[in-house]
C-alpha cells in the first residue's frame, strides 16, 4: 500500500461516496503538496525502497527449487491455500506474499515458458505495493505486471491492468491469459467497440485489461447511471425496494490498477479532461459553421486577430470584433450571430480551425469523418472529439458531413479519476524526472528497478540540418547506407503528415519501406512483426513509441541490431527515449540517432531566438543548448499547465459545489 | 482566457431549478444614474449589489424553471448582450457562495463542510491578525431600540440635524476663541496620566453613544439592527453596532445619515464639551470636558470622520458619491490598470465602472494609502514619545500591514497568478526591474549629502564695553554711533571712594616706607616686619590705582560705538562692575558662531567639503564660507538665545530652564569666517549654514539616520 493520504497524513483512506470501493478526493493544501513534491523527488532517488524490494525478490527467487518440485495441481493448490492469508492480513503477511509470487513465477515458466527475472519480480513487488515502477524499455513490463495482478486477484480485488490503447490491451491480455487461467482466474478485455453488456462481462472478470480512456469513460457512465444516488446504503435500499438499482453498474470498484506506460497516461494525456457526451441534433449547424468559416476567412492577421502559437489560442482584436459585427450584420445573419459572445466565440473557433489545426497532424479525414490523432501516441482516437463546436468547425472546413454538437454529460480529469483507486500502481520506462509530480498528484512513490542485462545500444548523437527537405534527404541517405548493410531501420516521425513525406522521399530513392501511422493501424501487428527483419525499413509515427516490441532476427543482431532514427525531437525528452527504447531491448545490440531540422516546430515555438543563433552559428554547444532549452521550456510549460489545471479543477469544483456532488 | 459563450460545464447546472431564499429581499437602487438590484440577506445582514443584467436571471429563479430554460429564453430576447453560459455559472456560484439561493437536491456535503471550516478559520484568522476588528457580538438591540425609539424619534430627522448644527457652530465658535489655550502643549496633555485615566471611562461611553445613534438612525428609517457587541480596537474595548441593514435603503441620503450618525454624535458631544471647558474653573469637570473635546472632536476630524480611512466618514462618502465599496474597487481598478496597460495583459477583463467612478478610483486609492500611512506613523510617533516600546511596536505593525504585506501579496500575484501567465515575462521583468532600478538608485546613485544647521553673526568678546569697575558715568567723550579707533576712550567713570582710597593707600605706602627707613637705622629686628607692611601697602595702592584706571573705558576693537542705553540717559548713571555700557561694533561681521547637533558632528568633522551660509532675511543669497575654528567644543548652553526654539531657532531647549538657554542635548560650537559679502550682516542675526559633504547614495544616508535613531533611543 502506498502511504495512506501521503506520508504526512495518517489513518485509513477515506472512502468516496459510491456503491463500490473507491477513495474520496483528497483535499491537500499548498504546503502539503509542496512537501509531497520534494519528498517524492527524494524518495525516488534514495535506494531504501529498492533495497527492500531487492530483499523480497531474493526471498522469492530462493523459493524456486521448492516450487519447481511441485506438480501443476500442487502448485495450484498451494496458491489457493494462500488466498485466506492474502485476504486476511494484506499488509503484514510478507511470507504469504513471497510464496504467492514464487508460485506465479513458477507457473509462468510452465505455462508461458518465461520465468520472471529477479528485476521483474522486484517490479512486480513494487506494483503490488502500489508504487510507480520505472523499468528500462524492453525489460518485459507485460510479464512484470502478471504476479502483482494474480496475487491481487487471489486476494479478491478486482484488478484493472490499464494500457494506452485497445491494441495493447488485447495483445497483453492474450499474451498472459494462460498464466491467469492456470490459477483459475478469468481475464476480460475491453474494446472500444463493445456494447455495455459485453463490457460489464469483461469487468466482471478477475482481471480486466482495458485502455485508460475506456476505463475512465466506463466509470463516468457508472456515475451517470447512479445520478445522485451514490451512497452504498442508498444504492442498496433502492435495489431492495425496486428490485434493481436502475441501470446495472459497469465496474466492480476501483480496488487495484496497474497502469502501463503510466507517464503517458498520468502526464501526457492528463492535460485535457475526459468528457462523456451525447450528440444533439442541430439542423442549422452546418450553415452556422459554414458562415463562421466564411467570416473568418475575411479577417486578416494581425489587424483583426492574433495567434498565440505557443498556447495555441486565437485572440480577436478590438478592430476584429468591430469588423465581425459589421460583416455579420451585412450578411444578414441572425440567431447566434446576434449575440456578441456567441459571435466572437464562433469566429475564434473558425480561426483556430483555419490556422491552428492541420489535417495529418492534429487530425485525419477517414471514411468521411474527422478523427483526432493523439499527439502523444500518434494513434487515431475514433470516439473523441474537440469541444465547444471546434470539431464541427473542422468538419465544415474539410467539407465532410457536420455532426451534431456534442453535449457534455460528464467530465473528469485523469488526475481525479486515478487518485480514486484504493491502490494504484504504474509502470513506465521513463518516470524519474516526473517523480515529484507522481507523488503530489497521484500519491505514487517512484522506484527505479535496475536492468536485467546491461544496455548495448550505441548512441550516434544528433545531426541538425537547416530545413525539412534537407532533413528527409539526410534521413534517406542514412537509411540507404544502413539498408545496404542489411540492418533494419525504424524511422520515427511526429505526425502522420511527416511520415508520409518521409515515405515519399524513400519512395523516390527506391527504398522499400512500410509506413505505420494512424491511418492504417489494422496492419499494425504485421508491420511490427516485420520491422525487425533483415533490411526492413519502417516509417512510424509515435505509434511505435510505446509498448511496441520489435524483435530483431538473429542475423540482424549479428549485423548490429535495429537502428532507430528520430526525425524530430518531441516536446519531452521522455518520448524521445521511448522511441530509442525500441532497440537494444533485453540487452540486444542496436543503435540510435536523431536527424532533425532547425525549422522543426519545437524550436520555432519554444526557442525562436536560440534557433536564429543556431542557424548562423551551427556549432555543437549551441545545438545542444537549443535542444535542451527547447525541451526544457516545453516540459516546464506543460508541467505548469498541468499544475494549473489541477488547481483550476479544484477551484471549479468549489465554485460548482451548488450543483451537487461531482462525477 | 477570452470569455466564451458556451461552457463545457453547462451540464452541471442546466437542470438545476434555483430560487432565491425566502429571507432575501430585493431593492432597486440607483447608483450614479445606473439602476442596480440590491439583495438584502436578512439572515446574515449582508447586502449584495447586482446589475440589471444579472437581475434578469436572478429575477427568474423561481424554483419552477431550470437554469437552461431561463438562459435560453434570455438569449432569445437579448440579442447583443445575452449572457454566456460561463457568466450564468459564475453568477450562480456567486449567489451560492453568499447563500442567496437554494435549489432541489442535496449539495456537495464535503464542500459544505469545507466551506464552513474555511469560514470559521477565516474569522479566527482575521481576529488574530487584525486586532483592529476583534468583534464579540453580545446582544440583539432591536427590541430595545424599538421600545425607546418614540422618545428620541424627533431627534432622528431634520429637527435633530438643526439642533446638531446649532450646537456644533456654537462649539466651533467657542473653540476658535480659545484656540491657543485649547491646543497648547497638546501631546503633553493627551498623554498625561490623568487624561488617560479619564479616557478609560469616557471613551467607551462616548462610543456607546455613537453606536446608539447609528442604531436609532437605522431603526427610525425602518432598518433592523440585530447585532451589538464589543470590538477590541487595539485591545481597547469599544462597543459596536451592526447597522448594515441601512445599505438596503433606497435613498442615498438615508444611507448617508445612518453612516454619519457617529460623526453627529461625537461632534455634538465635543461641541457641548468645549463650551463647558471654556466656562468651567480648572478642575475635574474641566479635565473631563477637555478629554471629551479631544476624543469627540479631534478623533472625528482625523480618523472617524475622515473619508480616507475606512470609518464612518468613508461610508458617508461612498453613500453620497454612490460608489459602494469604493476603497476595494479603487484598489482593484489600480491593479487592473497596472496589469492591463503596464504588463499588457490584454485578455484581462475590467470590472465595470463609469468614467466618474474611475476618476474617483484613480484619486482615492493613493490618497487613502498616503493618509493611512501618515496617520499610522503619526500615532506611532506620538505614542513613542511617551511609551517608546509600544510606539515602536505600533509603527512596526502598521508598516508591516500597509507596506510589507501588500508588497508581498502583489509580488506573489505577479509571480504566480495564472491570469498573468501570458505576460509573465513582461510583468516579472517590469516589477523586479523596477525594484532593481530603485534599489540601485538607492545604493549607487550618489545624492548630495549635506548637514544643515544654524548659527548667529557673532560679536567678538572684545567688542563689548563693560564697566571695569563700578562708578558713576562722568564723562562720555564719544557720541553715539561715532567711529572709534581701537583703544580710544569711550567713557570715564567717577567713583569718589576710589579716589579717596588711592590717596589713603598712597599715604599708607609713604608711612610704611618711613617705618622701614627707621627700622634700618634703629632697630634692625623690625626690618622684616616693616618690609612686609610696605609690600602690602604698595599692593593695595596699586590695586586701587588700577581700579581708577579701569574707570576709563576703552574700545577693545575699532568700530562704531553703540551705548547700551541712550547716551543722554547715561551721564551720572551708576554702573556696577562688569555691567555692559555699550558695544563697539566692528565695521564688518567677521565670524558666525554655529551650533552643530551631536548626531551630525562626525560628518561635519570628517567630510566637510564646503560650507555655505545664508542670512535670515536674505535667504536668496548663498555665500561660500570657511571654518575659522575647526577644533570644536561641546556645549550644553546656547551661544545665543536666537538659536533656541523659543526664538524661532532650530535647537530644542530644556523647558525647565526659564531663560531658554540650556540645550536638550549637547551640541558643538564652530566659528565660521564670514565672507566679504556678509560684512554688513547685523550682529546677532541668525544664519543658515549648510555643510556640503559631497555625494552619497540615498540608501547609505537613510541607513545612517536610522542607525542613529535607534542608537539614540536605546542609549537614552
Amino acid at each position: 500500500m502506498p502511504e495512506v493520504q501521503g506520508l504526512l497524513g495518517f489513518g485509513r483512506p477515506s472512502r468516496g461516496i459510491a456503491p463500490y470501493a473507491e477513495r474520496s478526493d483528497p483535499r491537500g493544501n499548498a504546503v502539503d503538496l509542496w512537501l509531497e513534491r520534494r519528498l517524492g523527488w527524494l524518495e525516488a532517488r534514495a535506494p531504501l525502497l529498492r533495497r527492500r524490494l531487492l530483499r523480497r525478490a531474493d526471498q522469492v527467487m530462493a523459493l524456486e527449487p521448492e516450487f519447481r518440485a511441485l506438480s501443476d495441481d500442487a502448485l495450484r493448490a498451494a496458491a489457493q491455500a494462500l488466498r485466506p492469508r492474502l485476504l486476511a492480513r494484506r499488509r503484514g503477511d510478507v511470507e504469504a506474499l513471497v510464496r504467492a509470487f514464487a508460485a506465479v513465477r513458477e507457473a509462468s515458466d510452465r505455462v508461458l515458458g518465461k520465468r520472471h527475472y529477479k528485476v521483474q519480480v522486484m517490479g512486480a513487488l513494487g506494483l503490488y505495493e502500489g508504487r510507480m515502477v520505472e523499468m528500462a524499455t524492453g525489460e518485459g513490463k507485460t510479464l512484470t505486471a502478471t504476479p502483482a495482478a494474480v496475487v491481487a486477484a487471489l486476494a479478491g480485488d478486482p484488478v484493472h491492468v490499464v494500457t494506452v490503447n485497445d491494441y495493447l490491451a488485447a495483445r497483453d491480455a492474450e499474451e498472459t491469459r494462460p498464466l491467469y487461467g492456470f490459477f483459475g482466474l478469468t481475464v476480460g478485455v475491453i474494446d472500444s467497440d463493445m456494447d455495455p453488456e459485453q463490457r460489464r462481462d469483461a469487468y466482471r472478470c478477475d482481471i480486466t485489461y482495458v485502455s485508460n480512456a475506456n476505463l475512465t469513460f466506463d466509470y463516468l457512465r457508472d456515475r451517470i447511471a447512479l445520478k445522485a444516488r451514490r451512497g452504498q446504503a442508498r444504492h442498496r435500499a433502492l435495489a431492495l425496494t425496486r428490485g434493481g438499482a436502475g441501470q446495472p453498474l459497469m465496474l466492480r470498484g476501483l480496488a487495484f490498477a496497474i497502469v502501463d506506460e503510466a507517464d503517458s497516461v498520468f502526464v501526457d494525456e492528463a492535460r485535457t479532461p475526459l468528457i462523456l457526451s451525447t450528440t444533439a441534433d442541430d439542423p442549422e449547424a452546418a450553415q452556422l459553421y459554414a458562415d463562421a468559416l466564411a467570416l473568418a476567412r475575411s479577417l486578416t492577421e494581425p489587424a483583426d486577430f492574433r495567434i498565440d502559437r505557443m498556447n495555441r489560442q486565437v485572440e480577436l482584436t478590438e478592430a476584429g470584433k468591430r469588423r465581425l459585427t459589421e460583416r455579420a450584420r451585412a450578411a444578414r445573419l441572425s440567431g447566434l450571430w446576434a449575440i456578441r459572445l456567441a459571435r466572437e466565440e464562433l469566429a475564434r473557433q473558425a480561426l483556430s480551425a483555419l490556422h491552428l489545426f492541420e489535417s495529418g497532424r492534429e487530425y485525419v479525414v477517414r471514411e468521411g469523418k474527422v478523427q483526432i490523432v493523439d499527439e502523444f501516441t500518434g494513434r487515431i482516437m475514433p470516439d473523441r472529439s474537440w469541444q465547444g463546436g471546434l470539431h464541427q468547425m473542422i468538419e465544415a472546413r474539410e467539407a465532410v458531413e457536420v455532426t451534431g454538437r456534442k453535449e457534455t454529460l460528464a467530465r473528469i480529469t485523469y488526475q481525479r479519476f486515478f487518485r480514486r483507486y484504493m491502490r494504484l500502481s504504474g509502470m513506465t520506462g521513463t518516470g524519474m524526472e516526473l517523480a515529484a509530480e507522481f507523488r503530489d498528484t497521484f500519491d505514487l512513490t517512484t522506484v527505479r528497478i535496475p536492468r536485467h542485462r546491461p544496455l548495448k545500444t550505441r548512441q550516434l548523437g544528433a545531426t541538425f540540418v537547416r530545413d525539412e527537405p534537407a532533413k528527409w534527404q539526410a534521413v534517406a541517405e542514412r537509411v540507404a547506407a544502413l539498408h545496404g548493410a542489411g540492418r533494419p531501420v525504424l524511422i520515427g516521425t511526429r505526425s502522420v503528415e511527416a511520415s508520409q513525406r518521409c515515405a515519399a522521399v524513400l519512395e523516390a530513392r527506391g527504398l522499400p519501406h512500410e509506413v505505420l501511422n494512424a491511418t492504417q493501424d489494422r496492419a499494425e501487428a504485421e508491420i511490427v512483426a516485420e520491422a525487425g527483419r533483415r533490411g526492413a525499413i519502417t516509417v512510424a509515427t509515435n505509434i511505435a513509441g510505446r509498448g511496441t516490441d520489435i524483435i530483431p532476427g538473429a542475423d540482424v543482431l549479428a549485423l548490429g541490431g535495429l537502428h532507430v532514427i528520430l526525425t524530430e525531437f518531441h516536446e519531452s525528452a521522455r518520448i524521445d527515449r521511448q522511441l530509442f527504447g525500441r532497440t537494444g531491448r533485453q540487452g540486444n545490440p542496436g543503435s540510435t540517432e536523431a536527424i532533425v531540422a532547425l525549422s522543426d516546430e519545437l524550436f520555432t515555438r519554444f526557442t525562436p531566438w536560440l534557433r536564429r543563433l543556431a542557424l548562423r552559428v551551427p556549432v555543437r554547444p549551441v545545438l545542444w543548448a537549443l535542444r535542451a532549452r527547447a525541451q526544457g521550456r516545453a516540459e516546464a510549460e506543460h508541467a505548469l499547465t498541468r499544475r494549473e489545471q489541477t488547481a483550476l479543477d479544484r477551484q471549479l469544483e468549489r465554485a460548482l459545489a451548488f450543483s451537487g456532488p461531482t462525477e | 482566457m477570452a470569455e466564451s459563450f458556451l461552457s463545457t460545464l453547462w451540464y452541471r447546472v442546466a437542470g438545476l431549478k434555483p430560487r432565491l431564499r425566502p429571507h432575501v429581499s430585493v431593492h432597486r437602487h440607483r447608483y450614479r444614474g445606473q439602476p442596480w438590484y440590491v439583495l438584502h440577506d436578512h439572515a446574515s445582514g449582508r447586502v449584495h449589489r447586482f446589475t440589471p443584467g444579472a437581475w434578469m436571471l436572478i429575477g427568474q429563479f423561481d424554483g419552477s424553471r431550470s437554469v437552461d430554460e431561463i438562459w435560453r429564453a434570455l438569449a432569445d430576447v437579448q440579442d447583443n448582450h445575452a449572457p454566456g453560459q460561463d457568466d450564468v455559472i459564475r453568477l450562480l456560484s456567486q449567489l451560492h457562495q453568499n447563500d442567496l439561493i437554494r435549489y432541489q437536491g442535496s449539495p456537495d456535503v464535503a464542500d459544505l463542510l469545507e466551506r464552513h471550516e474555511r469560514n470559521a478559520r477565516q474569522i479566527i484568522k482575521q481576529n488574530l491578525t487584525n486586532p483592529m476588528s476583534f468583534r464579540i457580538p453580545l446582544w440583539d438591540p432591536d427590541a430595545f431600540l424599538r421600545r425607546t425609539l418614540p422618545a428620541v424619534r424627533w431627534l432622528t430627522g431634520w429637527a435633530g440635524f438643526c439642533l446638531w448644527l446649532a450646537v456644533v457652530v456654537a462649539g466651533l465658535a467657542t473653540a476658535a476663541v480659545h484656540w491657543p489655550a485649547l491646543t497648547g502643549n497638546l501631546a503633553e496633555r493627551v498623554f498625561a496620566a490623568q487624561n488617560l485615566v479619564i479616557s478609560l471611562v469616557t471613551y467607551p461611553l462616548l462610543k456607546a453613544f455613537h453606536e446608539l445613534t447609528h442604531g436609532y438612525l437605522t431603526r427610525a428609517r425602518g432598518g433592523e439592527v440585530r447585532e451589538m457587541g464589543i470590538m477590541f480596537l487595539v485591545f481597547f474595548p469599544v462597543p459596536y453596532v451592526d447597522a448594515s441593514a441601512a445599505a438596503a435603503f433606497r435613498s442615498k441620503w438615508h444611507r448617508a445619515a445612518v453612516s454619519a450618525g457617529g460623526i453627529f454624535a461625537e461632534t455634538f458631544v465635543a461641541a457641548v464639551a468645549v463650551m463647558v471647558w471654556a466656562a468651567a474653573e480648572p478642575g475635574f469637570v474641566r479635565a473631563i470636558a477637555f478629554n471629551l473635546v479631544l476624543i469627540g472632536g479631534m478623533s472625528t476630524l482625523a480618523i472617524n470622520g475622515n473619508p480616507l480611512l475606512k470609518f464612518d466618514g468613508y461610508y458617508v462618502l461612498t453613500d453620497l458619491v454612490e460608489i459602494p465599496n469604493l476603497a476595494q474597487r479603487a484598489n482593484k481598478w489600480w491593479g487592473h490598470v497596472v496589469q492591463r496597460y503596464l504588463f499588457n495583459a490584454r485578455t484581462l477583463k475590467a470590472d465595470p465602472a463609469t468614467p466618474g467612478e474611475k476618476a474617483w478610483f484613480a484619486f482615492y486609492a493613493p490618497a487613502a494609502w498616503a493618509y493611512r500611512m501618515v496617520v499610522m506613523v503619526g500615532i506611532a510617533l506620538l505614542v513613542a514619545q511617551r511609551f517608546f516600546i509600544l510606539g515602536v511596536l505600533l509603527a512596526i505593525w502598521s508598516v508591516f500591514n500597509s507596506v510589507v504585506k501588500p508588497i508581498a501579496k502583489h509580488l506573489r500575484h505577479v509571480v504566480t497568478s495564472p491570469s498573468l501567465r501570458k505576460v509573465r515575462k513582461r510583468a516579472v521583468g517590469l516589477t523586479f526591474g523596477g525594484i532593481a532600478v530603485l534599489a540601485l538608485a538607492l545604493l549607487l546613485v550618489p545624492l548630495p549629502l549635506r548637514t544643515d544647521t544654524e548659527g548667529v553673526i557673532w560679536l567678538p568678546e572684545d567688542a563689548v564695553v563693560r564697566a571695569g569697575s563700578g562708578g558713576f558715568i562722568a564723562d562720555l567723550p564719544v557720541a553715539e554711533g561715532a567711529e572709534v579707533a581701537r583703544g580710544a576712550i569711550l567713557a570715564r567713570l567717577d567713583d569718589p571712594p576710589v579716589e579717596t582710597r588711592v590717596v589713603v593707600f598712597a599715604a599708607r605706602v609713604d608711612e610704611a616706607r618711613r617705618r622701614l627707613q627707621r627700622a634700618e637705622a634703629e632697630d634692625r629686628s623690625e626690618i622684616a616686619a616693616a618690609r612686609v607692611q610696605l609690600a602690602e601697602a604698595e599692593a593695595q595702592w596699586q590695586r586701587e590705582r588700577e581700579r581708577r584706571l579701569r574707570q576709563t573705558l576703552h574700545a577693545g576693537v575699532a568700530g562704531r560705538f553703540r551705548p547700551a542705553i541712550p547716551i543722554s540717559d547715561m551721564a551720572g548713571r551708576w554702573v556696577g562692575e562688569g555691567d555692559i555700557v555699550g558695544h563697539v561694533l566692528p565695521p564688518r561681521a567677521e565670524v558666525a558662531r554655529l551650533l552643530v547637533p551631536q548626531e551630525d558632528i562626525a560628518l561635519v568633522r570628517e567630510r566637510t567639503r564646503a560650507v555655505e551660509v545664508r542670512l535670515l532675511g536674505r535667504m536668496d543669497q548663498r555665500h561660500e564660507a570657511s571654518l575659522a575654528r575647526s577644533v570644536p567644543q561641546a556645549t550644553a548652553v546656547l551661544p545665543a538665545a536666537a538659536l533656541g526654539e523659543v526664538a524661532g531657532g532650530r535647537f530644542q531647549t530644556d523647558p525647565a530652564d526659564p531663560e531658554g538657554a540650556t540645550l536638550l542635548s549637547q551640541a558643538f560650537l564652530y566659528d565660521l569666517a564670514l565672507p566679504e559679502a556678509l560684512a554688513d550682516a547685523p550682529f546677532g542675526m541668525r544664519v543658515l549654514v549648510r555643510f556640503d559633504h559631497g555625494f552619497e547614495p540615498a540608501g547609505w544616508q537613510i541607513w545612517r539616520r536610522v542607525r542613529q535613531l535607534f542608537l539614540r533611543q536605546f542609549n537614552a
